[in-house]
């Protein structure tokens, strides 16, 4: 069984509101998965949940051999989120670098509070994943002095260094400026080259197409479509995947479209 | 920018600082040159480790020493117990945060004077009492400053929730994701950026706080307000009293203030994301 991550009837309300509707995914070990759809579609929270960012409210959640349920209580409910948390590493939208911290700190913060590493050691390991990202020249500079694009590859690399089993990207590019998108998405591929099992939420497609093995299209809290770039880019089965797809094609490439 | 720095309008020039420092001046003439003056200074200002009281009151003396020593030690217990009450305002557990919102809007709710005199005269005696300490062994310093210091705890609970809540919500969910428990992301995230960024209302209320300090003359605590209104009463002399505790006050708060001034300038120049 190399089923790493495993997703099973998840299902998520806010107040009155069903943002996920019975979920259930099977991601293999290196396996690259895309999370596209409008936005208000759940992806986020669909990824969220799988850290228990947000916590579903049926189902249950297994990483690396970890089964979480949904819900829970106490002290041993706590550690098993945790522990679960300690095999997943994610990046988000914002960044969310800490301020205070320069590149290097940020990156030791995991290990050093977490994992109870000694200073030596934990330096070693932030020098390691900064080079990883390209940016070991940067390590004594505060975020506010990083671009988007670096702030988001010290982000990347704060959650490596805690050495997850599996990467959550929640929409890295998106707030970046398009120059920048660029140097993010070589890191991504970077660790779809290393064999990292990743799922990223994300609207680009040309970075989806090229590295997913598999994209999930998601569609008001369902999964409505899920298979390989080329069934999904090029011969989408159900019809709301179509819509999506053309509405993006008519931007993405003028000359084949419709 | 030296065609900047020319283009100041003179409306611009801190007038107002000019004015204080004149009264300032001025009083320090008076106080150097007319022997009423020197007088009352001499007086209120008092002179350290030359008390008769017991306990702490001894070791302080009287007049600046207790100002001082009273808005320092009752500044750091305030600061100790507004950490732990603006957490417990933020905190997720409802008994823990109406506690700690009971203790705040109660606070809030009564004017500091009248305060003093029930924390001082009631509440602080009454919890003596059911610690089974004797009541005699508190000195009257004592009970001001730990009065002073639970009123101020309330307002910088205040302060240090505002801080905690003005850090975004994506730094707790980073700390969550690279494993940190919610004490751990508070303690090593969110608590040293928050607190950075209240640096300037706290150093505020410790100017407050050495103002409102005057108000522990009300339980016989001789700073220097209560020194003033000991020698106005014996000697009469009520405007070279009270014109010297006004200068007295107005220097420490002036120099604060412009403390105050420099603080602000570092955070914002150190706090930009």
């Amino acid at each position: 069984m190399n089923e790493i991550v495993q997703v099973g009837e998840l299902d998520k309300y806010f107040g009155p509101l069903h943002v996920l509707k019975n979920l259930s995914l099977m991601v293999q070990k290196a396996e690259v998965i895309c999370i596209i759809g409008r936005s208000g579609s759940g992806k986020s929270t669909f990824l969220r949940c799988i850290n228990f960012l947000e916590q579903p409210d049926y189902g249950w959640i297994e990483v690396d051999g970890l089964r979480v349920p949904a819900q829970g209580s106490g002290r041993d409910y706590r550690t098993l989120i945790h522990n679960l948390r300690l095999k997943t590493g994610m990046v988000f939208q914002s960044f969310n670098l800490f301020p205070h911290k320069t590149a290097l700190e940020n990156v030791m913060e995991g290990p050093l509070t977490v994992k109870q590493m000694d200073k030596t050691a934990a330096r070693q390991l932030g020098l390691f994943y900064l080079d990883k990202v390209g940016l070991v020249h940067k390590r004594d500079e505060y975020p506010s002095r990083l671009s988007g694009g670096q702030q988001q590859r010290v982000a990347i690399a704060r959650a490596l260094a805690m050495e997850p089993q599996v990467m959550l990207f929640d929409e890295p590019t998106s707030a970046l400026d398009p120059e920048l998108i660029g140097e993010v998405l070589g890191v991504m591929q970077k660790l779809v080259q290393e064999g990292m099992t990743m799922l990223t939420v994300t609207h680009e497609m040309g970075f989806a197409r090229e590295f997913a093995h598999r994209i999930v299209y998601m569609d008001e809290g369902h999964f409505v479509e899920i298979g390989p770039p080329k069934q999904i880019f090029d011969a989408p089965q159900d019809e709301r995947t179509q819509l999506f797809m053309n509405a993006f094609s008519r931007f993405e490439r003028p000359g084949n479209g419709g | 920018m030296p065609a900047n720095r020319a283009a100041i309008p003179w409306r611009d020039f801190p007038w107002w600082l000019v004015v204080i420092i004149l009264f300032l001046v001025l009083m320090a003439l008076t106080l150097i040159s007319d022997p009423n003056y020197n007088r009352a200074f001499t007086f209120i200002i008092g002179e350290p480790r030359s008390g008769t009281g017991t306990g702490i009151t001894a070791l302080v003396g009287k007049g600046l020493t207790v100002t001082v020593y009273t808005t320092l030690v009752a500044y750091v217990i305030a600061l100790v117990i507004g950490l732990i009450a603006g957490l417990g305002r933020v905190s997720q557990n409802f008994v823990v945060r109406n506690i700690a919102i009971t203790y705040i809007e109660f606070v809030r709710g009564v004017p500091t004077l009248v305060l003093i005199f029930t924390l001082a005269l009631v509440v602080i005696p009454a919890a003596a009492q059911g610690l089974g300490l004797n009541l005699q062994s508190i000195p009257d310093n004592t009970r001001a400053i730990l009065a002073l210091a639970i009123i101020y705890g309330a307002y910088m609970a205040e302060i240090f929730r505002a801080g905690i809540e003005s850090i975004p919500k994506g730094q707790m969910e980073a700390a969550r994701s690279v494993g940190m428990t919610a004490s751990q992301g508070m303690i090593y995230i969110i608590l040293p950026q928050a607190i950075r960024n209240v640096l300037p209302a706290l150093w505020n209320d410790f100017i407050a706080m050495l103002k409102d300090s005057s108000l522990v003359s009300v339980l016989a605590v001789r700073d220097i307000t209560q020194m003033a209104r000991l020698y106005a009463g014996s000697s009469f002399r009520f405007r070279e009293t009270y014109l010297v505790l006004t200068f007295l006050y107005l220097s420490m708060t002036l120099i604060l203030s412009l403390v105050l001034r420099l603080i602000e300038r570092r955070t914002r120049i150190g706090g930009e994301r």
